[in-house]
């Protein structure tokens, strides 16, 4: 059993520190060796998760990984431990390819930029403790790599702090990011007070001898809501958009590719492995309504951004929505399918902030407004950025289809299965987000990069070599991810998807054969994944009412007569919703030359909309007290629901 | 009037020459005995560091600038934990698990000792830095009055 294949996980988390430490040593001197440091310590913890894939992924073994050798003590687990089964791994994979990535696309794109020592070290750090975080078996542990993330994602988000906005974003992410963290932390503290012990395994095994322990239920709503802060889920996504707005690209493509990522973790481990709740209806209304509200209203004010990278981030969340939509279905199916999202998300909406990086590298500007015709000057941009947007609006060929489709179908499934009209309802709201979604990026497509070529940006060149194999890298794995999606879902999903329901097994690895069944754990997992029987006449009637709905909504929200009212008789009214886009905390700054076609390409849409555009705007107020307001109310909402209903 | 306020007052300056080599001895005490008795790298650093105060205290923010160097201050920390890892990974290469008591297996020693002098001279190296930095931001404008001022006071006497 002791291997040196065992010792990778820790080493792999060692090494990006290790390599953080290095750098800000030698850094200072040579940028040569500074960047040597940094692509040998990523490289070896992409390596050593690569490694792991044969054991864990394929064989079906849990590597667990006892600090010092500290093992239990009769069935008292007192040490530190890691512990990675497929569900671990899964998301190791997802981490270190995100950080090979965002590095390698960092030594070209952070080139303007000083004191770049301290940037490669907190990225580094950063990377470091989101391995550990997805690595570890320890609840405390999480809880440690959860601030080392939280503060060094803090202190990169204003690492350019030349630009406007750049300290307030930073610190807007702080101060909420830190309620995220006391919520953690408070829920870590009721846990441990009731069961005296912080390892994931033995947590999950004592829960269900505790049975309605108000307490324990509190300490999951905590812990709920701490994970949907890090993931930015509904109540908190305006912080996402002001953070990303302001970062570097390659940073924000580890805040939305991994940050996020390891909200979504931490609510499947916590929903599936430690509590095993999500079979009670109230959980999965509560996890998959989060998930729904955040995918339709992040897309909706998606839609009214002026600023490339806001509205990036606004995608970002309504992409987060959907993976969290589909976990909490409590099915097979909608676990596969999140994490298949999970995994897609991170790479198309990786591909795609590195597009806006490049765009900005180049040009200087993110406006769409001022922006346009870029095809002409950067047709190799141009063709990355389509792959991006296609996968992300789920397009046949790339992989935002294939996981799209099998959320769709996942929700479907659960409805038919259940005959509740909720989940049917969650599906006809994909759908339409889905579609909003392609709408969005055809505006961003058309006032980026087709659409006139403003004059100052005659000169533009294209991006070099080094900056476009990270995002062709991106781009192939988008495509092949998208072809082979039975490949995906036998050697990466399947697995990670019997480990969240295997939870005896987890306990079993980490605390002894047979303490599972002592404490009444039966032993889950998943042989095979159930798509939908495409012969029940009563899903195919089911389907027909999905889509009437679906058709009859969109048709009444634009109905060609309102539209041509609207462009008429309310010229005022327009005028009136034309400024409040400008809003800097809503949409961005207004500019003198504006790319009409491009930028209000769906006017009519959001005219009709004013009502609900013009509520958002108020909401989104740019205050960090008002964010807090909501991330608090949040908390008790989630709080009260739990301790009443469960 | 002004200028004399500014010099030191010897009790000031005799009381933190003579704390100054107390601080530092204790607080390598507390680092080294970290394992056994109360304190430990934290504390025993953060005493070590505590000296730089004493130095502001007794002798003024130019001095504090002359004798120590926060770039190798800076430097330190980095090596304070590169030899954490190191110690701690070493468990892994002589066959055992991270963090293992490797050194004095079988006695009464562990390898935390070591481990905790590691993290004892990180938090003096980084707590000096800090403390330089605050200390700088503290005078900014003193660096250029205070200077010649002391000579002007002390060249007489």
């Amino acid at each position: 059993m002791n291997t040196f294949l065992n010792n990778f996980p820790i080493l792999a988390i060692m090494i990006l520190f290790v390599g953080a430490f290095v750098t800000s040593l030698v850094g200072r001197r040579s940028a040569l060796a500074r960047n040597g440091v940094v692509l040998v310590s990523m490289t070896a913890a992409l390596a050593m998760m690569l490694a792991l894939v044969k054991p864990v992924l394929l064989d079906g073994q849990i590597i667990t990984y006892w600090l010092g050798n500290w093992e239990p003590v009769e069935g008292w687990a007192f040490g530190i431990c890691l512990e990675v089964d497929a569900l671990s791994l899964f998301f190791g994979l997802i981490v270190t390819v995100a950080v090979f990535v965002s590095g390698v696309y960092s030594f070209t794109y952070m080139n303007h930029d000083d004191s770049l020592v301290n940037y490669y070290t907190l990225f580094l750090m950063l990377s470091g403790s989101v391995l550990g975080l997805v690595l570890s078996g320890d609840l405390f542990n999480i809880f440690v790599m959860v601030e080392i993330m939280t503060f060094t994602a803090v202190a990169l988000t204003a690492f350019r702090n030349t630009y406007e906005g750049a300290l307030e974003g930073a610190l807007k992410y702080l101060v909420v990011g830190s309620l995220g963290s006391t919520s953690l932390l408070v829920g870590i503290a009721m846990l441990y007070s009731q069961l005296h012990t912080l390892n994931l395994a033995q947590i999950s095994a004592l829960i269900p001898g505790q049975g309605a322990n108000p307490v324990i239920i509190a300490a999951f709503a905590f812990l709920f809501m701490g994970f949907a802060t890090k993931a930015f889920l509904f109540p908190f996504q305006p912080l996402a958009a002001d953070a990303h707005a302001v970062a570097p690209a390659s940073i924000s493509l580890m805040i939305s590719g991994v940050l996020t990522k390891c909200g979504v973790y931490g609510i499947i481990r916590l929903c599936y492995v430690l509590y095993e709740n999500l079979n009670q209806p109230l959980v999965q209304y509560l996890v998959t309504g989060f998930g729904a509200v955040s995918m339709f209203i992040c897309v909706t004010m998606a839609f009214n951004q002026h600023n490339f990278k806001r509205l990036l981030a606004f995608h970002s969340i309504s992409q987060v929505g959907y993976v969290i939509t589909a976990v909490g279905l409590g099915s097979a199916l909608g676990v596969s399918a999140g994490l298949y999202h999970a995994m897609n998300h991170t790479i198309f909406k990786g591909l795609l902030f590195l597009t806006a990086g490049a765009v900005q590298h180049q040009t200087g500007s993110l406006d769409l407004d001022s922006l346009g015709g870029l095809s002409k000057r950067m047709p190799r941009t141009t063709l990355l950025f389509l792959i991006g947007a296609a996968s992300i609006s789920g397009l046949p060929p790339f992989n935002g289809f294939a996981s799209k489709w099998m959320i769709y179908q996942a929700a479907f499934q659960r409805g038919a299965a259940t005959g509740n009209f909720f989940f049917l309802f969650v599906c006809i709201v994909a759908l339409i987000t889905s579609v909003l979604t392609l709408a969005s990026f055809i505006k961003v497509a058309q006032s980026v990069f087709f659409g006139q070529l403003p004059e100052q940006y005659k000169e533009v060149k294209e991006v070099p070599l080094a900056m476009r194999i990270p995002m062709w890298i991106l781009a192939v794995l988008c495509i092949v991810t998208g072809l082979f999606p039975t490949q995906v879902q036998n050697y990466l999903l399947l697995p990670a998807t019997s480990a969240a329901f295997n939870a005896a097994n987890y306990i079993d690895q980490a605390m002894g054969l047979g303490y599972a069944a002592a404490h009444g754990i039966a032993t889950g997992g998943v042989a095979g994944l159930m798509v939908s029987d495409c012969w029940n006449p009563t899903s195919w009637l089911m389907l027909l009412f999905c889509i009437t709905c679906a058709v009859a909504i969109v048709a009444l929200l634009a109905s060609p007569n309102d539209l041509k009212d609207a462009h008429i008789s309310s010229c005022d009214e327009q005028a009136e919703v034309l400024d409040a886009k400008y809003e800097s905390f809503f949409s961005g700054e207004e500019s003198v030359y504006s790319q009409v076609g491009g930028s209000d390409l769906f006017w009519g849409f959001k005219h009709n909309w004013r009502k609900y555009f013009s509520y958002m705007h108020d909401w989104h107020s740019g205050i960090v007290n008002d964010y807090t307001l909501y991330g608090v109310v949040a908390i008790a909402f989630v709080l009260l629901a739990c301790i009443i209903l469960l | 009037m002004k200028s004399k306020f500014r010099k030191k007052n010897i009790i000031v300056r005799c009381a933190a020459d003579l704390f100054l080599p107390l601080a530092c001895t204790f607080g390598c005490y507390v680092v080294l005995h970290g394992n056994t008795s109360p304190g430990g790298g934290f504390q025993g650093g953060v005493l070590v560091a505590s000296a730089i105060l004493l130095v502001f205290l007794g002798h003024g923010g130019t001095r504090v600038k002359d004798s120590f160097s926060s770039k190798l201050l800076h430097s330190s920390e980095t090596i304070a934990e590169i030899m954490y890892v190191v110690i701690a990974l070493l468990g892994i290469f002589t066959g055992l698990n991270f963090c293992v008591n490797f050194v004095f297996a079988g006695q009464e020693l562990e390898t935390s000792i070591l481990m905790n002098d590691a993290v004892g001279y990180h938090v003096m190296a980084g707590i000096a830095c800090l403390l330089i930095m605050m200390l700088s931001t503290l005078e900014p404008e003193d660096k250029e009055q205070d200077a010649p001022s002391e000579e002007k006071e002390v060249a007489p006497k």
